[in-house]
């Protein structure tokens, strides 16, 4: 998995590529450690190709960070990761444009 | 006669209840002919002084009607209600006696013919008793204030009003005592019909008894007969390389029609159908004999020829009773498809390769089992192809009839076959079987409907990989997996939910098992991929976790037992057994 970063003053957007699973998601959990200053946290998921249990950990714990600090949004989510936040009830923890 | 178990016999019941109600309608007539009597005697046809029978009658009619009144009654009073009926019989004789004394004589035998009924000592003791009572009084009395007996009063003319000590005595001695004697007499006779009646009841009793144990037992030998033959499906889920399906539909409580399937070894696994002559008990029994040596002889080696040629003979022995059996047998090697079978006087088989249609097998017919000593048979050998499909029956399907009597024959079965060229073995039975209730109807079945199919599968693409149980060696994991399933061209959306749960097992695994090693096999079959993480950890049966709540919020989610669940929701089946020191986890996707 790769990892796209672009920062705008408070705004981050993270642009994965790959997949988002037990070996990828420590990448993740290392960008999300460092969000301050950070009051706009978008995660692109255009390009990724599904996620497990482990991307789920990161997301979950990127999204207690920003409920604190500001908003997340996860962009452009393909059906089989859609799929996914359904069924483990993330799709009422998430904010999913 | 007259034993006092007779109350706990429901037969007894029951007659007590008939009996009841036909003496009440016993005494309906009487007080019928009382009224009669009375309105002839008003009409002047009858002579006796209208002031008696102005009383006498309307009390006699109401003693004789007083049971029917009370029938309503009839649960509370219990046995009580046998002594009220006789009871008012008797006053009723009693009050026409000494009304009429001359024409009540043979009533008296009444209340004892009717006590009969019950077939109660007690009772119809009592009934005589008060009968010789009643009749000895109503008599004397009957001197007094009735229409005068002119047997009794002979001895002085009807206007003589006073009677002497002597007229009594003769009254008494002459009349009263003889008339006692022969009632007495009478009731004797009644009992001796009402023992025999009795011990008719007592014979239809015994013998729906019986009646009701036979169709017990018959009940029994069904399922006992059932419960012989091989139903339990899918009989062998561990082997992909075929798929076996039987049937058996009796027509009778028990019948003649059987099947079996067994694995003679590893490599080779026997089938056969059979139809024995003759319905009931009987064919059954035979059935029983049949099955059981066809199995002992194919499961000590011999061929399907050698063992219809052992078994004919076993079955010639003490045949007394002529029954013989048709009797296909095959064995079947899994590894290679060939088929090795004999036919002794049974249906054509019926195949359909992978992709034509069903047609009947014109197999060399040899004499049926149990017909005559040291019968020859041929034995053929047919290659069953992949996707191949094999068809068995008995008589039954081809010969059922509908309500026109036109036979369903070999024709309409082969055409029901092929409604369907996609169906396996199950799906074959059953469709055949709604055909053939469509055409019969409601026309009664004659013969037992059985049937067996045996389906040739591709056998299953199977490859396994031997791994260090570490997260680091996912990605070999999913590289294995991956590869495999996009080379059989499994759909993508089902090679990411298979990588997924590889992702979240073989994670699990290697954290938290502790095992030394670890493997991974995947099966592809028809449609279907089975995967199997096996590892030498502790035991830990993941299924078994509570399944998180998905519905709270981020700050309440804990993160631990998603993987599972996730895996539970995206695969269709999820097990796990912990087999030889090891975890056993698979996980089966169908699309």
């Amino acid at each position: 998995m790769t990892i796209a970063k672009t920062r705008e003053g408070g705004k981050l957007t993270l642009t994965l590529e790959g997949r988002l699973d037990t070996t990828t998601a420590p990448q993740l959990e290392a960008e999300v450690k460092h969000l301050d200053g950070v009051t706009e946290l978008v995660l692109d998921f255009e390009k990724l190709e599904y996620l497990s249990s482990a991307g789920l950990r990161v997301i979950l714990a990127a999204q207690k960070t920003m409920n604190r600090q500001g908003t997340m949004v996860i962009r452009q989510v393909n059906e089989t990761i859609m799929e996914v936040f359904e069924v483990t009830g993330f799709v009422d923890i998430l904010t999913i444009a | 006669m007259h034993t006092e178990t007779k109350t706990t016999n429901p037969i007894f019941l029951e007659n007590e209840r008939e009996a009841n109600r036909y003496s009440c309608r016993c005494l309906q007539v009487m007080a019928l002919i009382a009224a009669l009597a009375w309105v002839l005697n008003l009409l002047d046809v009858f002579i006796v002084p209208p002031a008696v029978m102005n009383v006498s009658m309307p009390l006699c009619i109401f003693s004789f009607l007083l049971p029917t009144l009370l029938m309503p009654k009839m649960p509370q009073l219990g046995g009580r209600f046998q002594y009220l009926i006789m009871g008012c019989c008797i006053l009723g004789i009693t009050v026409l006696s000494i009304a009429i004394p001359k024409h009540t004589v043979l009533a008296w035998i009444a209340p004892v013919l009717l006590s009969c009924h019950y077939y109660s000592r007690k009772l119809t003791a009592s009934a005589l008793a008060a009968s010789v009572v009643c009749l000895c009084a109503a008599g004397i009395a009957g001197l007094f204030v009735g229409e005068g007996d002119p047997n009794l009063i002979k001895a002085f003319s009807a206007e003589e009003a006073v009677i002497t000590g002597e007229i009594f005595k003769e009254a008494v001695l002459f009349f009263l005592l003889p008339r006692s004697a022969i009632l007495v007499g009478m009731a004797f006779v009644c009992i001796t019909v009402a023992k025999r009646t009795r011990s008719l009841l007592e014979r239809q009793a015994a013998d729906s008894s019986a009646r009701q144990r036979i169709e017990t037992e018959l009940n029994v030998a069904t399922q006992i007969q059932a419960d012989m033959l091989p139903s339990i499906f899918p009989a062998f889920p561990e082997r992909s390389e075929f798929d076996i399906y039987a049937s058996m539909t009796p027509a009778k409580e028990v019948g003649g029609d059987f099947y079996d399937f067994f694995l003679v070894d590893d490599d080779h696994l026997a089938m056969v159908i059979a139809d024995v002559s003759g319905k009931g008990v009987p064919a059954a029994l035979f059935m029983v004999i049949a099955k059981t040596l066809l199995k002992n002889a194919v499961q000590v080696g011999l061929s399907p020829k050698e063992a219809l040629e052992t078994v004919n003979n076993q079955l010639c022995e003490n045949n007394e009773a002529e029954m013989f059996v048709t009797v296909w047998l095959g064995v079947y090697q899994i590894s290679t498809g060939k088929l090795t079978a004999a036919n002794a006087g049974h249906e054509y088989p019926a195949i359909r390769r992978a992709d034509g249609s069903f047609a009947l097998w014109k197999d060399p017919h040899g004499f049926v089992l149990a017909g005559m000593e040291n019968t020859r048979y041929r034995e053929y050998e047919l290659d069953i192809g992949v996707g191949d499909t094999l068809f068995l029956y008995t008589d039954g399907v081809a010969e059922a009839m509908d309500g026109a009597n036109t036979l369903y024959g070999t024709d309409r079965m082969l055409a029901a076959l092929n409604q369907n060229r996609t169906l396996g073995p199950k799906g074959l039975l059953q469709q055949l079987k709604a055909d053939l209730d469509r055409f019969v109807g409601t026309a009664p079945q004659f013969d037992d409907i059985t049937m067996l199919s045996l389906q040739r599968k591709a056998p299953a693409v199977r490859q396994s990989i031997q791994v260090a149980p570490e997260v680091a060696c996912l990605p070999q994991v999913s590289e294995f997996l991956e590869g495999l399933l996009e080379e059989q061209g499994v759909p993508r959306r089902v090679i990411i939910q298979a990588a997924v749960a590889a992702d979240e097992i073989f994670s699990n695994l290697a954290r938290y098992s502790g095992a030394a090693s670890a493997q991974v096999d995947c099966a592809i079959q028809d449609s279907r991929v089975v995967l199997r993480f096996v590892d030498d950890g502790t035991p830990y049966d993941p299924t078994a976790q509570p399944e998180p709540d998905v519905t709270l919020s981020a700050e309440e989610r804990e993160i631990g037992g998603l993987g599972i669940f996730m895996v539970k929701k995206s695969m269709d089946r999820v097990s796990y057994a912990y087999e030889d020191g090891k975890n056993v986890l698979t996980l089966e996707k169908r699309w």
